[in-house]
Formats: C-alpha cells, sequence, structure tokens
C-alpha cells in the first residue's frame, strides 16, 4: 500500500506539471497558432524561477517557502508569457511557419539559459534546496485514504494546477473569451467577419499557452529535481502529444497527463516496485516507456483526431 | 497465384525495357539515332567548337566573351542578365538568408555587450574569424565539423522540399553512428581490408533509413504529425542506443563509460585532405557530403521521382490527382531524409579521431543544428554547403571565445536567433522586392515606353503571387 500511495502521489504531481503545459498548448492551438515552442517555454519559465529560488536562498532571505514557490511560479509564468510573445509575433504578424519559428525558440531556449547561468555562476547548474515539500503538516492528512492520497507527501503545485485546470474549463466553454478563442482557432475568417480581432486572440491565446507552459515548466522541475541544468527532457513535446491524446479537450488532457505521469513515474520509481524490479530489465527500457507509449497511443487516436482546423495557417485578412 | 504472376511479368518487362533502352544508349555513341550524330562525333565537334565555327555557331570563347557581355549589356528586348538574376526567387532568397544570419550576429553582439561590454568587440571579432583564427589547419578543421551538420541539413533539407518537417534527424543521427559503430566492431576481425569503412558508412545509413521509416509510417498510414513521431523516435532512439552499447560488453569500455574505438580501418580515408589542410581533422567525409549533395540536386531537379515528391510537398491533393502516390511519397522521403541522417552519423563515427560514442542519455545536437542548417540554405543543396559552413565556420569561432572570456553557448544563441529570423524569408523578400523590383517600375515609368511599364508591372504582380 505504501507503494500505491508514493506512486499516486508522485504521479499525481507529474500529472499536474505536464497538464498546465498541455492546456498551454491547448489556448494556443484552439486560437489556430501552433506552439511547439512549449519546451523552450519550459525551460525559460523553469529557469527565472529556479533562479529566483536559488536566490532567496543563497542570500538568506527569511520566506515562508511555500509563499516564494508561489513567486517563483508567477516569475516563471511571466517569463514564459515574454517567450511566447517572440512566437506570436512571428505566427501573427510575421506570417512565418508557425513550426519553423517554435524549432527557432526551442534551440534559442537552453543556449539562453546556459549561456546566462554560466556566464553569473560559471556552471549551468542552479541549485535549490527543496524547502517547500509538503510532507505532513496540513491537517487534511488525517482524513484515512483521501488523506493519503491527496494531502500527503505533495506539494503545493498540485492544488495550484488543479485550480488553474478548472478555471481553464470554465475560461474555454463558459466565456465569451473562450467562444471567441475557438472560433478562431476554426474559422477566423467568419469569427473576423463578426467583429472579432483575430490577430489579437491569437495574441492572447498564445500569452495564456507561454505563461502555462513556463508555470508548468517551474512545476515540473521543483517536483523532480534538486538542481536546474537547462533541460526539461522533451516534456513539451510530450505536453503536445498528451494534447492531441486528450483531443484539444481540457478534461481529456487531465486524463491523459495521469496517464502519461503514471507512465512516467514506473520510468523513475520501477526500483520500488518489486514487479517490475523483477523483471531484470536494463534501465533504459523503462527511460523510454513514456515515449513508446505516446508512439502507440497516436497510432490509436490519430484517426479520429479533432484538431482546430485552421491551426498552423497564418490569418491573412486578405484572403476572406 | 495470378498477382504473383503479374507481378513477375512487371518484372521481366522491366528488365526488357531497361535492357533495351541501356542497349539503344551504347549505339546512339556509334550510329545514328532519332535522327542525331553518333555520339563521338558529337564530342569531338565539341572540342573542334573551342577553335572553330561549327554548324554556324562561333567558337565557344566567342560564346562565353558574349554571355559575360549580356550580363550587364540588354540583349535584343531581354534586360541584361544580370538585373533578371538579382530579381530572381533564388537571389532573393539568398538575400532574406544573409540578412536572417547579419541579424543573428548582431543579437549575438548585443548579448556579448550586455555580457561584458569592454571585451564585446574583440571577441565579436574572433568570432567572425571563426576557422581562420587557426590558419590552414583551422580552415580543415570548419570542413570536419561541417561535415555532420551539412548531412543532417540535407536530410532536413530534403524532408522540407517534399513538405515534411523531418525534426527526428537527431535520432537518426545516433542510429547512424550506432549503425557504423555496431558494425565496425563486429566485422573488424572478418573483414581486414581497408574498404571496412564503405560497409560501416552504408550500416550507417540504413540504420538511418529504419529511423526515419517509423514517422514515416505514422504520417503516412495513421495520419499523425510527422514532428511529434520523429521528436519520440529521438528520445526512444537516444535510450535504445544507449542500452543496446551499455549490454554489448563488445562496444562497451565500462571504465570510460564509452564505447571502444572504431577500427583503424574502418576509418575514412583522407584522400588528400590533410595535404591540403595540414595537421587538421579533414577527410573524405567532406568530399562525400558535398557529393551526396549533388547527388541531391540532380534527384530533386532532374528526375522524376524528385518531381513526384516535390509535388506531394506542394500540394498533396494536387498530387493525388496527378496519380502520384503521396503515401509512396511521404515514407520513401523520410527514409531517405533519416538515411541521410545516419549517413552523416556513421561519417562523424568513422572521422579517424578515435571514434568513440558516449552513452549518457543526451540527444546528440547536430540533428537539431542540421534544421538551423537547412533552414538558413532555404532547403537547397547548395545553400546548405554553405550554410553548414557558415555555421561551422562560427563554431570555432565559439570555440577560440572561450578564450577571449565569453562562454560559447553565445553561439547556439546566435544559431538559433538565426533559425528565428530565417522564418521570416518571406518578410525578408517583400522587402527585397519593394526595394528592387518596385524602384524599376517607378524606372520603367517614361513617356515612350508606357508598353514596357505594364509589362513590368505584371511581372510584379506574378511574382507577389509566387508568395
Amino acid at each position: 500500500m505504501e507503494v500505491f500511495y508514493l506512486i499516486f502521489q508522485q504521479t499525481l504531481m507529474i500529472a499536474v506539471a505536464i497538464a498546465m503545459v498541455s492546456l498551454g498548448g491547448m489556448f494556443a492551438e484552439r486560437s489556430g497558432v501552433i506552439n511547439i515552442a512549449l519546451e523552450g517555454i519550459m525551460i525559460i519559465g523553469a529557469f527565472f524561477g529556479t533562479y529566483f529560488i536559488n536566490a532567496i536562498q543563497t542570500n538568506k532571505v527569511d520566506m515562508d517557502p511555500q509563499l516564494m514557490l508561489i513567486v517563483a511560479l508567477v516569475i516563471a509564468a511571466i517569463a514564459g508569457g515574454i517567450m511566447s510573445l517572440l512566437l506570436s509575433f512571428s505566427a501573427v504578424n510575421m506570417k512565418a511557419d508557425q513550426t519553423i519559428g517554435g524549432t527557432a525558440i526551442n534551440m534559442m531556449a537552453p543556449a539562453l539559459v546556459i549561456f546566462i547561468a554560466r556566464t553569473l555562476n560559471n556552471t549551468k547548474n542552479v541549485p535549490f534546496d527543496n524547502t517547500f515539500f509538503i510532507r505532513d503538516e496540513l491537517f487534511l492528512s488525517k482524513i484515512p485514504v483521501i488523506g493519503d492520497l491527496f494531502f500527503k507527501n505533495t506539494y503545493i503545485t498540485v492544488y495550484i494546477g488543479i485550480a488553474i485546470w478548472i478555471i481553464a474549463t470554465i475560461v474555454l466553454y463558459k466565456t465569451k473569451f473562450g467562444l471567441r478563442l475557438r472560433s478562431c482557432g476554426e474559422h477566423p475568417q467568419a469569427a473576423d467577419s463578426v467583429g472579432i480581432n483575430v490577430y489579437k486572440t491569437r495574441y492572447i491565446g498564445t500569452l495564456i499557452s507561454g505563461m502555462l507552459g513556463g508555470l508548468g515548466g517551474m512545476m515540473l522541475i521543483a517536483v523532480t529535481v534538486g538542481a536546474y541544468s537547462g533541460t526539461v527532457n522533451g516534456y513539451g513535446f510530450l505536453a503536445l502529444a498528451v494534447m492531441i491524446f486528450g483531443q484539444w479537450k481540457p478534461i481529456m488532457i487531465m486524463l491523459a497527463a495521469i496517464f502519461f505521469a503514471l507512465m512516467n513515474t514506473i520510468s523513475s520509481f520501477y526500483i520500488s516496485i518489486p514487479f517490475l524490479h523483477n523483471l531484470g530489465l536494463p534501465a533504459d527500457v523503462f527511460k523510454m516507456l513514456p515515449y513508446i507509449a505516446v508512439l502507440i497511443v497516436l497510432a490509436f487516436t490519430s484517426k479520429k483526431s479533432r484538431a482546430p482546423k485552421a491551426e498552423g495557417i497564418p490569418y491573412d485578412k486578405g484572403l476572406r | 497465384m495470378n498477382k504473383l504472376k503479374l507481378f513477375f511479368a512487371a518484372i521481366g518487362g522491366w528488365f526488357k525495357k531497361t535492357g533495351i533502352s541501356v542497349g539503344r544508349w551504347f549505339k546512339s555513341w556509334v550510329a545514328e539515332t532519332d535522327g542525331k550524330r553518333p555520339k563521338f562525333v558529337s564530342v569531338g565537334l565539341w572540342f573542334k567548337n573551342w577553335i572553330y565555327e561549327v554548324d554556324g555557331k562561333p567558337n565557344h570563347f566567342v560564346k562565353i566573351g558574349r554571355s559575360i557581355k549580356y550580363l550587364f549589356v540588354p540583349y535584343g528586348d531581354n534586360e541584361p542578365k544580370l538585373k533578371i538574376l538579382v530579381k530572381s526567387q533564388g537571389f532573393s532568397s539568398l538575400i532574406s538568408s544573409v540578412a536572417a544570419a547579419v541579424t543573428g550576429l548582431i543579437i549575438g553582439l548585443i548579448i556579448m555587450l550586455i555580457a561584458n561590454p569592454a571585451k564585446a568587440f574583440p571577441g565579436f571579432l574572433t568570432l567572425l574569424g571563426g576557422g581562420f583564427n587557426n590558419g590552414l589547419k583551422g580552415i580543415g578543421d570548419v570542413l570536419y565539423y561541417a561535415t555532420p551538420i551539412m548531412m543532417t541539413g540535407l536530410a532536413v533539407g530534403f524532408a522540407f522540399k517534399t513538405g515534411l518537417f523531418n525534426i527526428g534527424a537527431t535520432g537518426q543521427y545516433t542510429m547512424g553512428m550506432f549503425g557504423a559503430l555496431f558494425v565496425a566492431h563486429n566485422l573488424k576481425t572478418v573483414v581486414t581490408g581497408d574498404f571496412l569503412w564503405v560497409i560501416c558508412i552504408l550500416s550507417g545509413f540504413v540504420f538511418g533509413m529504419a529511423w526515419g521509416f517509423i514517422p514515416g509510417i505514422f504520417k503516412a498510414l495513421l495520419n499523425v504529425n510527422e514532428v511529434i513521431t520523429a521528436i519520440m523516435t529521438n528520445y526512444i532512439g537516444m535510450y535504445l542506443v544507449d542500452m543496446l552499447i551499455k549490454n554489448n560488453p563488445l562496444l562497451y569500455d565500462s571504465t570510460h563509460n564509452w564505447t571502444n574505438y572504431m577500427p583503424a580501418n574502418s576509418n575514412l580515408p583522407k584522400w588528400g585532405m590533410t595535404t591540403l589542410f595540414p595537421n587538421s581533422y579533414a577527410n573524405a567525409g567532406f568530399i562525400i557530403a558535398i557529393g551526396v549533395a549533388i547527388i541531391l540536386y540532380i534527384i530533386l531537379n532532374k528526375t522524376k521521382f524528385g518531381y513526384e515528391l516535390k509535388a506531394c510537398g506542394m500540394n498533396k491533393n494536387a498530387a493525388r490527382y496527378a496519380g502520384i502516390s503521396e503515401k509512396r511519397s511521404i515514407i520513401l522521403a523520410m527514409v531517405i531524409s533519416g538515411g541521410l541522417a545516419g549517413l552523416g552519423g556513421a561519417i562523424a563515427m568513422q572521422a579517424g579521431l578515435k571514434g568513440t560514442y558516449t552513452p549518457n542519455n543526451t540527444l546528440a545536437t547536430q540533428g537539431f543544428d542540421g534544421i538551423a542548417v537547412a533552414l538558413l540554405g532555404t532547403s537547397n543543396p547548395v545553400g546548405i554547403i554553405f550554410s553548414a559552413l557558415f555555421f561551422a565556420h562560427l563554431k570555432q569561432g565559439g570555440f577560440f571565445l572561450q578564450n577571449a572570456g565569453f562562454k560559447n553557448e553565445i553561439i547556439d544563441v546566435i544559431v538559433g536567433v538565426t533559425v528565428y529570423f530565417a522564418a521570416f524569408a518571406l518578410f525578408f523578400k517583400g522587402l527585397w522586392k519593394k526595394l528592387i523590383v518596385s524602384k524599376k517600375v517607378k524606372a520603367a515609368v517614361t513617356p515612350n515606353e508606357p508598353n514596357e511599364n505594364v509589362a513590368n508591372e505584371n511581372s510584379v504582380k506574378a511574382e507577389g503571387e509566387d508568395k
């Protein structure tokens, strides 16, 4: 049972981080912009977030650890948002190929991050102390099973993430903005003809995407490693696959994220799971697992893919 | 059974057809065919043409002189060739690439100024100097570093031409490295001759092809976006190779955590490169890469197969309507692209510098550099040769930049910025047209030449629609 709780808790915190990035991808694609730059945006967000924590901790500023993490998340979101403006500028204003613009950001981000880190500290690692881990402090953890599942060995990011997920679902389906966003991704010409500013909506969609991407990057780094080294191991791309698997719908995306997070948890915790450990497979097999799962899942779900119709096509007013 | 018969009949027919056409080709050298002179006679006449008039055509020197003249002087109703060239599509691509590279360099300079204002300008000059900082050896080393990214660039560019984005070059490159490594170590006791390198290079090609096949088949049969699958195959390939190496004592040197060095006879020959560039790492790989670029140029521009692939890339519905199998084209394009990246990996592995692979769970960067190379070279094989040389030159500059007190990641930032601006090709091309072509239109508005004015405007419109 201990192992089960461990896997569940671990899965949940990674799932929330992946889901944030996937929701980010969803907001961009629903507005009609393919955001393949999520990997780079995560890297940027995670860097500025961890750098803030590092600065607070090395200067021994007295700050509540949870508050510190929240501020770091906000900084990460802002950094990601700013980075995403590069993408929207190239995709919306310059009508450039969105995949290429995104790839450029993916190439720039790790180089920029490592360059800054090495120029400031002479090492590419940004270490930080994990003081914000919630072991058993919450009074809710006394509830028999639910306490063990949700309120022990966790991070505040899980609750923030779930709150954002609910808000995102409401925004997408129940607000005027959400409707406009979706219309720009499906048929921008029609949206424009009823007075919606397609360029502005796409800018906002990509901005939200970047903010969620940066936030997700910081969440992922906060819950997995103790030192940031300028990489998120392809989780940005994994999140895009999660988004496709989740059919561009928030609720499905969360389920898909949980599935992939489980794969990831298995790959990093297989040693403590007796059944898997006894198989005697090399560690690399388990590391491959999430990526192979993506391939298999895509093979089965792609036929009924419900991608936004206008994604990836620059909007040209002249073609209306 | 019937199908089998048809299949063999088709094969038989193919051999017959090919046999006949080969026979005719040989015959055409000595006898008149299709009303044309025997080829031997034509060759002889061509040599004669250097001095004498043939068929009423002036000799070659006069022709060359004229074509140089017409570069600058109008020929009949046509504009001077140089003007036509400046206005051509290819030239505006070149301009947009140069603009992207210059912008990347300027932003790199700005970042250097922010990081360390005092050393920024000398550092920037070192960066621009690139391989030349180290004389002939430096130039040879630039060629050596350019080779793998030229191959991955050709791989990505070939896929771009066929409408596919092969971001999986990294995985295919790793697979190619593994192919060369695996075959070399397994055959080193069997094949002792100097030709082992050929087998290794070919196996790298085949391994890369196999890895390119996966995204290809996913795209063709299941309609999965090749970008996502290719990225997944990057990671799977990397972990797979690491695993295969670590569990194979023939390959793995566990004390150093890298593989055993490539056997000496599997290393590429030099083909005179070290004579040209003494002490450098340059080797036959560069010449092979140039050869591959030329072959690709011919395939893409001069063959029916290349035409089909390009047609699928431009408009797959139109291609299908014209009777081209788009599924076949997608799979073949990805397989060839993967093979090219794998070839790059094999060449890098066999470069002769104690080739080894470190299985430490990191993606090879050459694949991503290949994307940059292809974009800056506008997917044109010839453009890719030059853009690979440019990036290799920068990387060499970055190496010397470290002595000047900068971190060499600045190079990757510049590469990223360059790619970002290379995506603006349309914008830069539009700007170029505005600057050059519209000026022509204004100049042409003279009272006595109204017709030309109209013609020029039409041509502007037509070019505008090209976009």
